[in-house]
């Protein structure tokens, strides 16, 4: 029986039954292609900020059912648009729902072809929805370790990475209501 | 030391999505009427059915309150750049004659206040995702005069609602529109749609976050894009990149793609 052992963070060890789970090491073949991804043409000649927003979860109450990610996709969108880009934003919710152990099972190996582009600023957000938050930038780095291209440009400045937190947006999140503006109206009154 | 006015004023422009702080710092006799300029920046006023009044939505309409603020304050009127106006429906109201009349009414009577609003960069119109909802005539036509303000550069529509294409056709000052929205443009005026007389290339940022269930969205927004300098697309919306990229692609720096919910996705199940 096989083992695979991915270190998620200093303090947490998770072991995958191969055997068990053989299509993990399908999904770990960066050569598989992705499905409906529209044709992306004509290339503007003239971007120079490309932002992707990407989703990776990982589904099962007790053990992983279903793994779904965007990353692909997203690399192939990379790949086509990058020759003018100045500033690639790449935004990665990993949805795991209670579990952190799930993390040990995301594919980061997509992310191994930023090594190849020459891009001037690459800003990576990754961020969970568990509570507390369970990626650090100790547990990023060791899943990016063995691309060294990838840490040659984190070395350089070039890329940066952002755990648990989101890209900014362009849209507004927080709305001031009548209803803040009342209770200060009539606070003001009373006093 | 003391700070010159133009500085404080500064300091609180980037804090107008913290109501709170703003609030508290209104309270300070020296620094209230600097506060007060941001305080207002945005403002949300709700519409709902009258039905659910008594629900967990709200208890209280916000109109008269908006009303008695600026009877009291006609100085706000001038300081709200951003206004957000959210419809608020009964989803289990059935009776189609009657179907959301009491907040269609609402909006008619508002449609004078509205009209007060001098210096509105921003208007967004929200409503139920879960309903389809359409304009009623005069909140339209109040509706219709701000969006002619020349200030005015920002639209956003979101929720289930059909938005008549006289919303952006013939005004060269909408330069950023944000569609989230199922219904989309009335295929009843699709001949002010088509007609290159009433469309403006004058977009400069479209977001896309959903896609609109209408087959007349398409032809509609694109004679607006074609110098299209930012681009935004989520969700089933990342379908029509390629549409954009055909017509905008020379003119466009800033593309943002949101995989979330697109057709994209690459999966796996696992054994076991």
């Amino acid at each position: 029986m096989i083992f695979s052992i991915r270190i998620v963070s200093s303090k947490f060890l998770l072991v995958v039954d191969d055997a068990t789970y053989p299509e993990l090491l399908d999904f770990m073949s960066p050569t598989r292609e992705v499905e409906h991804l529209p044709e992306l043409s004509p290339v503007p000649p003239n971007l120079q900020q490309l932002t992707l927003r990407v989703v990776i979860y990982v589904e099962g109450d007790f053990q992983p059912t279903h793994y779904v990610s965007y990353l692909p996709a997203a690399i192939k969108a990379i790949n086509t648009f990058a020759s003018s880009v100045r500033h690639l934003t790449i935004e990665l919710d990993l949805g795991v729902g209670c579990l952190p152990s799930y993390l040990a099972l995301v594919d980061f190996s997509p992310l191994a072809a930023l090594g190849a582009l020459s891009i001037p600023r690459i800003d990576l957000y990754v961020h969970t929805d568990t509570r507390p938050p369970a990626v650090t930038l100790a547990s990023l780095l060791s899943s990016l370790a063995p691309y060294d291209d990838v840490m040659k440009l984190i070395e350089e400045g070039k890329l940066v990475i952002h755990p648990e937190e989101t890209a900014p947006d362009y849209l507004r999140e927080e709305y001031l209501t009548l209803r803040d503006l009342l209770r200060s109206h009539k606070n003001v009154i009373n006093s | 030391m003391k700070l010159s006015v133009e500085l404080v004023d500064l300091i609180f422009s980037f804090l107008v999505s913290h109501c709170g702080t703003l609030l508290t710092c209104s309270d300070i006799p020296e620094l209230s009427q600097i506060v007060e300029r941001h305080l207002y920046h945005y403002i949300t006023v709700h519409f709902q059915s009258h039905s659910l009044c008594d629900s967990f939505y709200t208890s209280e309409s916000t109109i008269p309150i908006l009303v008695s603020l600026i009877s009291e304050n006609p100085r706000i009127l001038h300081h709200v750049r951003v206004l957000r106006i959210r419809v608020i429906l009964d989803h289990h109201y059935d009776f189609e004659l009657e179907r959301d009349l009491d907040v269609k009414q609402d909006l008619d009577n508002f449609a004078k206040t509205l009209l007060l609003f001098p210096a509105l960069k921003c208007i967004e119109l929200e409503t139920s995702k879960k309903r389809p909802f359409s304009w009623p005539d005069v909140f339209r036509a109040a509706l219709e005069d701000r969006l002619s303000l020349p200030i005015l550069k920002e639209l956003h529509i979101v929720g289930n609602q059909d938005f008549p294409c006289s919303l952006i056709d013939n005004r060269e000052n909408i330069e950023d529109l944000v569609v989230s929205a199922r219904g989309g443009f009335l295929d009843a005026e699709p001949q002010v749609c088509v007609s290159t007389e009433a469309t403006l290339p004058q977009l400069k940022s479209l977001a896309l976050l959903s896609l609109p269930y209408r087959q007349s969205f398409l032809p509609s927004i694109i004679p607006h894009a074609h110098r299209l300098r930012s681009f935004k697309c989520a969700s089933s919306a990342v379908k029509l990149l390629p549409e954009f990229l055909g017509i905008c692609s020379k003119t466009l720096n800033k593309l943002d793609i949101d995989f979330l919910h697109s057709d994209c996705k690459f999966q796996v199940s696992f054994g076991g």
